[in-house]
């Protein structure tokens, strides 16, 4: 007799159910002598294979309840999916807020993810990205301490001609982003803004930017071309070949450009954005030492000593001819990679995000997903002890701590894999939202990236693993006659540990509201409270440059609607400037600005000593000049000329020697973050061809109907410039949408963070009243009210959030604290705020309470006592 | 009736099983499905099918004798229970009643 081939029968001894294994083998052997006689050993062998490997169904794992089988946990893990699911469907309210917090949690910790992730991903798509440099100088002369990053242009070009390490070298500087663009179509005139770069030719040999139309080596060449990206193009010329167009541009005098390429539209995950591209222009000698300054960057070849490289710049720039001051610089090289994080030395062509903010980010990220899986484990935990019965039956009959642990382990997992498909559809319908706020779209496609969906998955195995460990650990604790007692459910084991984490919550909560009011207050501090005038009511016109200006601002009185205005170089609200430069004797560099004999009125400035301008002389200098008190007082500690009285003497601003004619309050021009400069207001008439901008102060509702009487009047006296107009409030939001987004964040991830904790307290407060069912109704037997058994639940939680507060309050003292250190003026940590945050916490978890302990406090007492 | 509701190829077993009358194991329940349906059939479906009706109660079993044809295995018989019965009975029914109200016309012309 022939016998049947061991190895798939090896298989299915080790597979099949202990009770089905004699038959299956004996049918198997029968038939496979059956086979040999009617088709001979060879085939009978194949179709024995067959029928096995065929065999593979569900009745061959039909494992009995007593089998030893190392797989019939399969058997158990049907049981444990069938309980979870019967559990979850029992306790629908737990479950939904189980799932709820969980997916809320998730989400929002991938939301921040993706965005860390898009940052720290940022302008990998240039291939040369390690071998970038920024050049950065720091001019001793200067008195500043900050490297500038916009120096003078033919330092690159000198450099590169010395060192053989410098492989190629990149002029690039940002256009004004206001600035006109005129594009002529027939006879009428079309008005355009665009994001704008000036580079050189080298530009695509540093960044992989691709060009539809032109050549990479030539587009750029001619001084007066221009590279439009596809989407400017079809903006500005609709549907017609852009090549060839010609595109008036307001830079350098103004002239016309023409279009010699089509860039593709900017879809990488890149730090440089622009709509359109010109030559670089850079006419200044370095002998001269005048100079428009432009960001550097100098690709060098790999394994370059950078400091030692460094050592030998200011020799080379010297032997170069380098005007004075630009000899003996502090030089710099910052990796590319590196530039999109520095917030201070900016060039305005790199994007750039503090890291102080991507840590911000991270913590914030961290911090909701600790609350949501805290969350997520105390509820569990409380929910297992509820069902103390099932598990001290369970332990009878002979569960030991590894099934607890995988009983939880399913359960979690079920919990988990709902949570993530839910919280994978939070984060697609939130995402837009989050973008808007956060001002930038998410480059990273998350959908088709496979990382993102391991990592995804691996999170939610952690989770579930976390989650499952403690509720397991509180559960198999317990012996079992304690369970069948119904002791599990008051004791007091695993309290402490779930009140701790209530306590964390709540103090997590706290922060995050505290801080969310915080930001709000430095914010409203910085656009309002400092300023003596008020920037709604102020219109600003663009800088314009023409000899009318000051006719322009007399026939602005016939408006009735407009009480003064001012021609000026510095409105508040950026970074204006008329000049700035050292002053001799002081060892500082003081800026200077150009105003009228309105200016100090207009915006309500408090002249502390001396007088104001008085408007009616014509000589510049004769007037002498009005200083601020940050100014003044250097000049009184320093006294170079050791005078009396320090501010009597002459100084010589803008190298010529000045007199003061008083001394003005300290007021902002620029951002919060920057201290008061000294500064110089120099008095000009504006009579003959100047430059200034125009601050309007306008009081009336209707605006619209006002600045068209404005323009009107600008193009009777100054037609050949546009008319651009902003309010002030408008130029100095522009100056802060960091800290307004910030602020945005917080307040979505705040109330994110406030939800799951109310979340995780609901679903407490919910097994709390459960497990105290008894007692409440014994109390009402007795004659307790209503309110003493609110009070019951009420007491215990608030002690809780008591201590949070406790935590919570110094923690975010600290925190803001330091984040309030980022500005010069800043409000102080209030502890009205605190107490008001204390007190709506108090009030939003006492609501929290009552929602779900009002239905236990007025139930019929029999229902509760009459089941035992 | 949801617990009487038997697939295609469950029925015929279920008939095969009847037929062999107590000598139903696997292997010959299998030559009965083949010689009936002219069917070729994997002995897995047949113990499937076989289990699967003694879940639903159709079919009791129990153990018979060893033979060395077997390996010295014992083989697994099969009878249809009472509940089998009537189930097979009342799909007869069902069929008997449909087929006499079936239109005369209707296999004339074909």
């Amino acid at each position: 007799m022939q016998q049947p081939p061991k190895l798939p029968l090896k298989i299915l001894r080790f597979f099949c159910a202990e009770h089905r294994l004699e038959e299956i083998e004996g049918d198997l052997f029968e038939e496979f002598q059956d086979q040999v006689q009617a088709y001979g050993y060879r085939k009978a062998r194949r179709l024995y294979y067959w029928t096995v490997i065929r065999s593979f169904r569900s009745y061959l794992f039909d494992y009995q309840s007593n089998s030893t089988h190392p797989l019939s946990f399969i058997t158990m893990i049907r049981h444990y999916l069938k309980t979870s699911l019967r559990g979850m469907l029992k306790h629908k309210s737990f479950t939904a807020i189980n799932i709820l917090g969980l997916s809320l949690g998730l989400a929002y910790f991938m939301i921040l993810s993706l965005f860390i992730t898009d940052v720290i991903l940022k302008d990998n798509f240039i291939p040369n990205r390690a071998k970038i440099y920024r050049l950065e100088v720091l001019k001793p002369l200067d008195f500043t301490d900050k490297y500038e990053a916009r120096t003078h242009p033919d330092f690159a070009v000198i450099l590169n001609r010395n060192y053989p390490q410098i492989e190629n070298y990149l002029r690039i500087n940002a256009l004004n982003e206001n600035m006109t663009i005129t594009v002529k179509r027939g006879d009428k005139k079309e008005f355009y803004k665009q994001r704008g770069l000036e580079a050189d030719t080298s530009f695509f040999s540093f960044f992989p930017f691709q060009l539809i139309d032109g050549n990479q080596k030539e587009v750029l060449s001619e001084p007066h071309s221009i590279i439009v990206t596809e989407s400017m193009a079809a903006k500005l010329f609709g549907e017609e070949d852009p090549i060839g167009k010609i595109v008036y541009l307001p830079i350098r005098e103004g002239a016309n450009y023409t279009v010699t390429g089509v860039l593709k539209d900017i879809k990488e995950n890149s730090s440089i954005e622009f709509d359109y591209l010109v030559p670089n222009y850079s006419p200044y000698d370095i002998a001269s030492g005048a100079y428009s300054p432009s960001a550097n960057y100098l690709m060098l070849t790999s394994g370059t000593d950078i400091k030692q490289l460094i050592t030998g710049f200011n020799n080379t720039i010297k032997e170069a001819g380098a005007a004075k001051r630009l000899q003996n610089l502090n030089y710099r090289l910052t990796e590319f990679e590196e530039v999109k994080f520095d917030t201070e030395a900016t060039d305005d062509v790199v994007q750039t995000m503090s890291k102080s903010t991507v840590i911000l980010f991270t913590i914030v990220a961290f911090l909701i997903l600790i609350l949501a899986l805290f969350n997520y484990m105390n509820l569990t935990a409380a929910r297992a002890l509820q069902k103390g019965q099932e598990a001290g039956i369970r332990k009878i009959i002979g569960a030991g701590r590894g099934s607890f642990i995988f009983q939880f382990l399913t359960e979690s997992l079920i919990f988990c894999t709902i949570s993530m498909l839910v919280s994978l559809l939070v984060l697609e319908v939130s995402l837009p939202y989050f973008e808007s706020i956060l001002g930038n779209p998410l480059h990273f496609d998350y959908k088709s990236s496979l990382p993102f969906f391991l990592v995804y998955f691996g999170l939610i195995i952690l989770l579930a693993l976390l989650s499952a460990l403690y509720p397991a650990l509180v559960v198999s604790r317990f012996r079992f006659s304690e369970f069948l007692k119904g002791k599990a459910m008051s004791s007091t084991k695993g309290n402490m540990l779930r009140k701790g984490l209530v306590v964390f919550q709540f103090s997590i909560s706290i922060i995050l509201t505290l801080g969310t009011v915080m930001v709000q207050k430095q914010l409203r501090y910085i656009q309002n409270e400092t300023l003596t005038y008020n920037p709604e009511q102020i219109l600003i016109v663009e800088r314009s440059i023409s000899s009318n200006l000051d006719d322009f601002k007399k026939s602005l009185k016939d408006i009735p609607e407009i009480s003064i205005s001012s021609l000026t170089s510095s409105p508040p609200g950026g970074e204006n400037l008329y000049a700035s430069g050292p002053i001799a004797g002081l060892d500082i560099r003081g800026y200077y600005h150009q105003v009228d004999g309105d200016y100090i009125n207009m915006l309500k400035l408090e002249i502390t000593e001396g007088e104001s301008f008085d408007g009616n002389s014509t000589s510049d200098i004769d007037q002498g000049v009005i200083i601020n008190e940050t100014l003044a007082n250097i000049i009184r500690s320093k006294n170079p000329m050791n005078l009396e009285d320090p501010l009597s003497g002459k100084y010589s601003f803008l190298a010529i020697p000045t007199k003061i004619r008083g001394v003005v309050k300290d007021f902002h021009l620029g951002s919060f973050h920057n201290e008061i400069q000294p500064m110089a207001l120099f008095y000009h008439d504006f009579a003959g061809s100047s430059g200034a901008r125009v601050m309007i102060k306008v009081s009336t509702t209707d605006i619209s109907e006002t600045l068209n009487k404005i323009e009107t009047k600008w193009n009777e006296f100054i037609p050949n410039s546009k008319f651009g107009v902003e309010f002030m409030d408008a130029k100095f939001d522009q100056l802060y949408t960091a800290e307004t987004r910030l602020a945005n964040i917080f307040n979505l991830f705040t109330g994110v963070a406030l939800f799951i904790s109310c979340l995780g307290l609901l679903g407490l407060i919910g097994f709390i009243t459960e497990s105290k069912t008894k007692e409440v109704g014994i109390r009402k037997v007795m004659g307790a009210s209503v309110g003493q058994i609110l009070f019951l639940f009420t007491g215990q939680v608030y002690k809780l959030i008591l201590l949070a507060c406790l935590v919570g309050v110094p923690a975010a003292y600290w925190l803001i604290n330091r984040w309030l250190d980022n500005f010069a003026y800043k409000t102080n940590f209030s502890f009205g705020l605190a107490l008001l945050v204390m007190v709506s916490m108090f009030a939003l978890t006492s609501l929290t309470i009552i929602i779900k302990s009002v239905k236990a406090a007025t139930h019929n007492p029999v229902d509760a006592l009459r089941s035992e | 009736m949801k617990g009487t509701f038997l697939g295609e190829f469950e029925e015929v077993v279920l008939l095969s099983t009847c037929v062999l009358d107590k000598n139903a194991y696997a292997n010959l329940v299998k030559e009965e499905v083949e010689k009936h349906t002219e069917r070729n059939i994997n002995l897995s479906a047949i113990h499937s099918s076989l289990y699967r009706l003694e879940k639903k109660g159709f079919l009791s079993s129990e153990l018979g004798e060893a033979s060395k044809k077997r390996g010295g295995k014992r083989k697994r018989l099969f009878k249809p229970t009472p509940y089998g019965l009537q189930a097979v009975q009342q799909i007869k029914e069902i069929r008997e009643s449909l087929w006499n109200n079936m239109p005369q016309t209707l296999f004339q012309n074909s």
